[in-house]
């Protein structure tokens, strides 16, 4: 009798367990979004983020520096009051962002959701399966403002976030190398504009000295800059380091020769210290009305054109890397933003993507921090390309660009460059002897 | 009275018992803690493990990372530049802070006062001093050249940018905020010898230097092995100031094998030949510390 009973409550508290774990699979994640979350809501205003995802709590990994970090900051602010969803940046610094997400990622039991990859460590997570596809999110009209698609986006720049034909990222911070050049001085000393490589050597013998104020200044030490620096050299002369599949050392000697002959050459009108300093110390130099010509990264010639932080606003123009007139060539330096594979918030998370990618917010952050975007109608908006004096630079360099570098055995061979580089100028190897230590470099290539 | 002592003796026993099961617990704590991660190191030396390529599992290789470091040129230059380092650094500062501490000891009024004048360098994180020294020497901007300027020595010079002057100056930085760690110890040093040592060689007719030589330096002798102990311990692995000063450059002039070991594991990601660098750094160390140990124990320090 009371073992019947006792039976019988056993299977009625098993049913009622059923029905419960039921009802909890129905209102938990499905994949991509808890239920009464809305992917395609769409947004109350034209550049918001689209759908609500209340309730869902999103990750996302980047590295820490202003003003990206606090720029971003208030992006998330805002597609919060929008979507309802409460997303967390947890910013480290860049020299330990990668070992952080490797280390996050391999434990298979990561909170992460976004995930801001540099190039170099993309292809390491897209082959390891850390990353999620977006290909379909970024072709449902439901998800994306009107006419947004993969199109949208400068297809050289896209593509980088692709692995094996599928999409996987979506990039923004879009940077390269160009010159600028003081008009100030170059009237004064009746010198026209600077065309070529051959011209900003000979403009910087003449200009070097006078008034205190060195020829020119370009990163010299050894952080990844000097690197950034030959590899538009050797673009704007149709060179690259390595073939397509990143296996094969395609360094042309000739081209070598003549991008390591410009940068010994400008070194000798460069300001005392060159090679301790990195992009942001060259930017400073020039920004304080010590250098007549720079050659930087973009972000870092904001500084340039920064009331608080220069003394030469308005000074300044700026043209890209050329060796033969009308053949400009630029590094491309990115980033990409992806989704985590075990991310439970998917749709919320392309959301932010695709918000935070688009024009309107990368317009804010190229106004604040020099970084551009990788929309193709970032480049025609009006209040950017009136604000940012360097962009027309930007896009002829572009025309020709070989992206940065996404290779595992990148980092160390960029070292030796690096190195190969300083030791040139200091006369420690001559030409021949560094394009040679450049070429020992990439027999990393084969692993 | 025998049933007493017996208690007693067996109580004794037991508290040692309990003793000993008291500290065992730590004392296995303690060299799981400092002995499994040195064991786990090892091992990992001895394996081809590259952190970028996640999918790829470590492959064991044997002693080949051994092999690779005994030949690798960059290793030997960077223990060229951090032995250069650490004799510059350390020789510097035990010379002056021998002078200085010998000068406070002479000192009657506001001893307490420059002491801990004194002292201030070394608190500062060593990170903060790097950037501190790098704005006060900076060619451009810094004070140094500002001050240069003024005597006609205009452009400023490279400290950090040049090959000849990079080392130096790291080493200047690390005088800087250094040598008050080896006055404290010397001056400590200094006043425990007894003052009937020196009225004995004042009556005897001693001059000062004499005093110094006779008296003061057997005197701190140990005092300065240990400082050279410290000191040398310290230099040997150096990282933090040349990470933030030079990153090893210009070329590989500054690069030391701290330096050189971080880069290996954490920028080119080649975990078991950094893992074999450590190791070398660690015996290495013990050596030359085991060196020293050997000279304090004789002086009877220990003892």
């Amino acid at each position: 009798m009371f073992a019947t009973q006792r039976r019988g409550r056993i299977v009625l508290m098993a049913a009622a367990l059923s029905i419960g774990a039921l009802l909890l699979t129905s209102c938990s994640t499905s994949g991509g979004t808890t239920s009464g979350a809305n992917p395609d809501t769409k947004p109350k205003a034209a550049g918001g983020p689209f759908g609500t995802f209340k309730g869902e709590d999103l990750t996302l990994s980047r590295w820490a520096g202003d003003p990206w970090t606090s720029g971003q900051q208030a992006a998330a602010t805002a597609w919060n009051k929008a979507t309802g969803g409460k997303l967390t940046i947890s910013a480290v610094p860049y020299e330990n962002l990668h070992d952080k997400q490797a280390l996050t990622l391999s434990s298979g039991n990561s909170d992460y959701d976004i995930l801001y990859v540099h190039p170099s460590w993309f292809g390491e997570f897209a082959k390891a399966g850390y990353l999620a596809p977006i290909s379909k999110d970024l072709a449902d009209p439901k998800r994306n403002p009107s006419g947004f698609s993969a199109a949208s986006y400068l297809p050289s720049v896209l593509s980088q976030g692709a692995y094996k034909g599928t999409q996987y990222c979506l990039p923004d911070f879009v940077s390269t190398i160009v010159v600028g050049y003081r008009t100030d001085l170059f009237q004064a000393a009746g010198l026209s504009a600077p065309k070529t490589t051959s011209d900003i050597i000979k403009d910087a013998a003449i200009l070097n000295g006078k008034n205190g104020v060195s020829g020119i200044v370009m990163p010299g030490k050894a952080t990844g800059a000097v690197s950034d620096v030959f590899s538009s050299l050797l673009t704007a002369q149709g060179n690259w380091w390595y073939n397509a599949a990143g296996t094969k050392d395609t360094l042309n000697d000739q081209a070598a020769t003549k991008a390591l002959d410009f940068y010994t050459k400008a070194a000798k009108y460069a300001p005392t210290g060159l090679l301790n300093m990195a992009v942001d110390d060259a930017a400073t130099v020039a920004a304080q009305g010590k250098a007549a010509m720079v050659v930087d990264t973009t972000p870092s010639l904001s500084a340039l054109e920064d009331p608080s932080k220069s003394t030469t606003v308005g000074k300044w123009a700026y043209v890209p890397i050329e060796f033969t007139a009308n053949k400009p060539g630029g590094e491309l330096i990115y980033w990409d933003w992806c989704i985590a594979a075990t991310s439970k918030n998917k749709d919320a998370a392309y959301s932010f993507l695709q918000y935070y990618t688009d024009t309107e917010q990368q317009a804010k952050v190229a106004l604040a921090a020099s970084t551009l975007g990788a929309t193709k109608s970032f480049y025609t908006d009006k209040d950017v390309t009136s604000k940012l004096p360097f962009l027309p630079a930007v896009n002829s360099a572009l025309s020709n660009a070989n992206p940065q570098p996404s290779l595992a055995a990148w980092p160390g061979i960029q070292t030796n460059i690096e190195v190969a580089v300083e030791q040139a100028i200091q006369g420690k190897l001559t030409v021949a002897q560094g394009v040679a230590a450049m070429h020992t470099a990439l027999k990393a290539l084969a692993g | 009275m025998t049933t007493t002592y017996r208690s007693r003796s067996s109580w004794d026993r037991g508290g040692r018992r309990l003793g000993r099961a008291m500290i065992a617990v730590p004392a296995v704590l303690l060299a799981a803690l400092i002995f499994g991660p040195l064991i786990y190191s090892i091992v990992l030396s001895l394996y081809k493990w590259q952190i970028t390529d996640i999918n790829s599992g470590k492959a064991f290789t044997g002693l080949s990372n051994y092999v690779q470091l005994f030949t690798d040129p960059k290793v030997l230059n960077a223990v060229g530049n951090t032995l250069l380092y650490v004799v510059g650094s350390v020789g510097v500062e035990l010379v002056l802070g021998f002078i200085i501490a010998s000068a406070l000891f002479d000192l009657t009024k506001g001893r307490r006062l420059a002491n801990s004048l004194i002292l201030l360098p070394m608190i500062i994180a060593p990170v903060i001093t790097a950037l501190i020294w790098r704005y006060m020497l900076d060619p451009q901007f810094g004070l140094v050249s500002q001050v240069l300027a003024l005597i006609g020595i205009n452009g400023g010079v490279a400290f950090f940018g040049s090959s000849n002057l990079a080392l130096p100056s790291l080493m200047l930085v690390d005088i800087w905020q250094w040598t008050p760690f080896v006055v404290l110890i010397l001056h400590a040093g200094m006043l425990g010898i007894s003052e009937e040592q020196f009225e004995a060689a004042r009556i005897d007719g001693a001059g000062r230097l004499r005093i110094l030589r006779s008296i003061v330096l057997p005197g701190i002798a140990p005092q300065i092995l240990l400082v050279l102990l410290f000191r040398t311990m310290d230099t040997y692995r150096i990282f933090d100031t040349v990470f933030v000063l030079t990153r090893g450059g210009p070329g590989i002039s500054t690069e030391t094998i701290g330096l050189y070991t971080y880069q290996t594991g954490f920028s080119f990601f080649n975990l078991g030949y950094a893992m074999a660098l450590g190791v070398f750094i660690l015996v290495t160390v013990a050596i030359i510390s085991g060196f020293y140990l050997r000279l304090l124990r004789r002086r009877e320090v220990f003892q």
